[in-house]
């Protein structure tokens, strides 16, 4: 099977019609059976594919550049692909309600059987220096997934950044700070949403952060994304969160327009829909209870892909 | 109104190929895009004035083609009110063109049959049935709903005046704020006309604006009306038909219930404002399987997904994410069909790389194949090529797509798909 290329071109070509640079490169031309991942590192077939299409790492790209990191960002990917290998490394961008500016980014990685020997957290973490990573953990844990969370600072290496961790078969995750001991962070349940409706109704339906009202279940489960591989839902410790995947570029659009993404990531995203058509992707929001204790609003909402 | 509408569809490259093969044996042609009434509802409000719908030479081209015409029985005309369209007689002429039509329906509001030469012009020419639209029981409630005042009294003249001459009467009601407690009225007021079937569509938001939200009524406080008409239909032994209301809460009368429409010739722009429906309970429901709809977005957005109100039929067999969308209704095959796969070594039955080809059918504006391989199944589409669309795979004359694959038979699906495509590779033309 084909894979996609490790490196992607040290000079992205600009599109006409878009006001950010993009990659091309990163699918190998011919390769049209390269793999595509969901954000659980699962393998996926192509909505379609044609000669144009466009691999998703584009969109953190565009991320870190309109944020002034992409040179940082880009040289982390660099070192990630090189020493991990293609279509190892899941990775997320975090929009905080009604704050443009309040971006943060996690890149994820899960634990595989056939991860080499040396596929450890301590060396993964350190595949992120010059910036650090507090918390690591030994490897005797069960672990399913590492990720590493980071805004601009973090990124440019002025502060650490923290790591979670995430505990085979279930459902758990952590926070790991420096000097201090795993801290619960979230606990998840992946659906069908076909099949485990019931299932994904009832954990809603206990959570302190949603409200009884009829409508409420309609704006956590907005019927636009419900055509989706799977619904996860997640309590977390300050909020709660619901998450669909695989969902289609149509159901993406209308995600960042609800969620108001930064206008020009989500123009530069329209602009090029056509080439990102074949791709599935993944989207999430955390809802926490407002202080009034009627309602309750959205505080961050995600975008994830793999490269 | 007297317009109908259907389900999302993509673009096709030839214009007189509908977009969607939703029926087997009906055509709706939709033209003349004008109206003398102006329901805040209406289905085609947006188009209304502004695009001229199937023209008679798109037509009259598609009537000629006995492949786009075999298996037809029903050419339905509407608008807008079709029967303003000037050259409607000539659209009725196109339609009895096609050897296989029996029937020759126009979809109206009746206000122009009522007196005059027109009725019986048109059945002269070969309309044989009338789907009226009756907005209310009295004029106060047809007045809010067309906004123009009068309205009660002239399409109450054309439906006495259809019922008494040689056609068959239809009716449809479109279920809003103002009438919804008028239904059982209605019933009361055709059925002396001895209707040949009464409709009943619940709102369908496809111009979705607040206007248009403040129309919907909420399925709970619809529901005992709609009960009790179709209670009085029953009675009459009128056949009656209820479209995008949860079949879940027809009880007795749930086989009333059809989201289904005719095969639609209409503007491609059309369909990009088509609305989408959903129902929580869809994977675990039967009905969702055998064409409920559930509710429209809109309605979700205004009233909620009503999951406790809703009763799901749990008989469903729990679907595997191969399966085939059941939601969207797959018209079943037939002999021409067979004959023209068989040619390609891709009938039910034919064996590709261990996978069997379970069914081959028309499903929207392609052929849909479904391939199994002991439990585990996926399917191929393949359309007419179109390079502006994504596409798997292109051929000279056809794109293949496939939707999801197992992730446990990936391996062995890959080997099916590559001889698949060899087969298909034959095929210049398809028989949509």
């Amino acid at each position: 099977m084909a894979v996609v290329t490790a490196a992607p071109s040290p000079l992205p070509v600009s599109a006409p019609q878009s006001k950010l640079a993009c990659w091309p490169q990163d699918r190998a031309a011919g390769e049209q059976d390269a793999p595509h991942y969901d954000y659980c590192l699962l393998p996926y077939t192509p909505r379609a594919t044609t000669p144009s299409d466009l691999m998703s790492v584009n969109v953190l790209r565009w991320s870190w550049e309109a944020h002034g990191v992409l040179a940082e960002g880009e040289a982390l990917l660099q070192r990630l692909r090189t020493a991990l290998g293609p279509n190892q490394v899941v990775w997320g961008i975090k929009q905080r309600a009604h704050q443009p500016d309040a971006t943060s980014w996690e890149l994820y990685f899960y634990r595989r059987p056939h991860n080499p020997p040396n596929y450890t957290l301590a060396r993964i973490a350190e595949l992120f220096a010059p910036m650090s990573v507090e918390g690591v953990l030994a490897d005797h844990w069960r672990w399913l997934m590492f990720s590493v969370e980071f805004d601009v600072q973090q990124l440019r290496g002025t502060r650490p950044c923290t790591s979670n961790v995430y505990i085979e078969s279930s459902g758990l995750s952590y926070k790991l700070r420096a000097g201090q001991p795993p801290d619960l962070e979230n606990h998840y349940l992946f659906r069908d949403p076909l099949t485990g409706i019931d299932d994904i109704l009832a954990r809603l339906q206990v959570s302190v952060h949603a409200t009884p009202d009829p409508l409420a279940l309609a704006r956590l489960l907005p019927p636009q994304w419900m055509r989706c591989h799977h619904v996860c839902v997640a309590n977390k410790r300050f909020a709660d969160a619901v998450y669909w995947s695989r969902v289609d570029m149509h159901q993406l659009e209308f995600f960042l327009q609800r969620h108001a993404w930064p206008e020009t990531l989500r123009d530069n995203i329209h602009d090029h829909r056509q080439q990102f058509q074949h791709l599935n992707w993944d989207i999430g929001v955390d809802f926490q209870r407002a202080a009034d204790d009627q309602n309750f609003m959205f505080i961050k909402s995600g975008l994830y892909g793999s490269c | 109104m007297a317009r109908a509408s259907m389900r999302r569809a993509t673009a096709a490259p030839n214009p007189i190929v509908p977009l969607e093969r939703t029926a087997p044996h009906s055509v709706l042609v939709a033209f003349g895009f004008r109206c003398n009434l102006a329901c805040a509802f209406c289905m085609v409000e947006d188009v209304l004035g502004q695009r001229p719908g199937t023209d008679l030479a798109t037509f009259q081209a598609f009537a000629r083609d006995p492949q786009h015409t075999r298996g037809i029985r029903r050419i339905v005309l509407s608008g807008g009110e079709a029967t303003l369209e000037p050259e409607l007689l000539a659209y009725i002429a196109v339609a009895r063109s096609i050897p296989s039509v029996e029937h020759v329906r126009i979809q109206t509001n009746a206000t122009r049959l009522g007196s005059g030469p027109l009725l019986a012009d048109l059945i002269a020419a070969g309309v044989d049935e009338f789907f009226v639209s009756v907005h209310g029981a009295d004029e106060r409630t047809t007045a809010a709903i067309t906004q123009r005042p009068g309205t009660f009294a002239a399409i109450q003249a054309g439906l006495a005046a259809i019922a008494a001459s040689s056609a068959q009467l239809y009716t449809n009601t479109c279920t809003v704020q103002q009438n919804y407690q008028q239904l059982a009225d209605i019933v009361g007021l055709i059925a002396p006309l001895q209707p040949a079937g009464m409709d009943f569509w619940n709102l369908w938001p496809r111009v979705d604006t607040p206007v248009v939200r403040r129309q919907m009524v909420p399925v709970t406080a619809l529901q005992p009306f709609l009960m009790r008409a179709l209670d009085d239909c029953q009675t009459h032994k009128i056949a009656a038909t209820v479209k995008w209301f949860p079949r879940c809460l027809l009880g007795r009368h749930a086989a009333c219930q059809n989201d289904s429409q005719p095969t639609t010739l209409i503007d491609r722009e059309y369909w990009e404002a088509v609305p989408s429906y959903a129902c929580l309970w869809a994977g675990v429901c039967s009905h969702a399987q055998t064409g409920c709809s559930g509710l429209s977005h809109a309605y979700i957005e205004t009233f909620g997904w009503e999951h406790d109100k809703l009763r799901p039929e749990r008989t469903a067999r729990v679907p595997t994410s191969g399966e085939t969308d059941s939601a969207t209704a797959v018209l079943p095959l037939d002999a021409p069909l067979l004959a023209w796969a068989d040619a390609l070594n891709l009938a039910p039955g034919a064996e590709l790389e261990g996978w069997r080809v379970a069914n081959v059918a028309r499903h929207q504006a392609a052929l849909r194949w479904h391939l199994s391989r002991g439990q585990a199944q996926f399917h191929v589409e393949v359309r007419v090529r179109d390079d502006r669309l994504p596409a798997w795979r292109r051929t000279d004359h056809v794109d293949v797509s496939h939707g999801p694959i197992p992730e446990a038979v990936r391996q062995e699906a890959a080997q099916a798909l590559p001889t698949f495509l060899l087969r298909i590779s034959l095929a210049t033309t398809l028989p949509l």
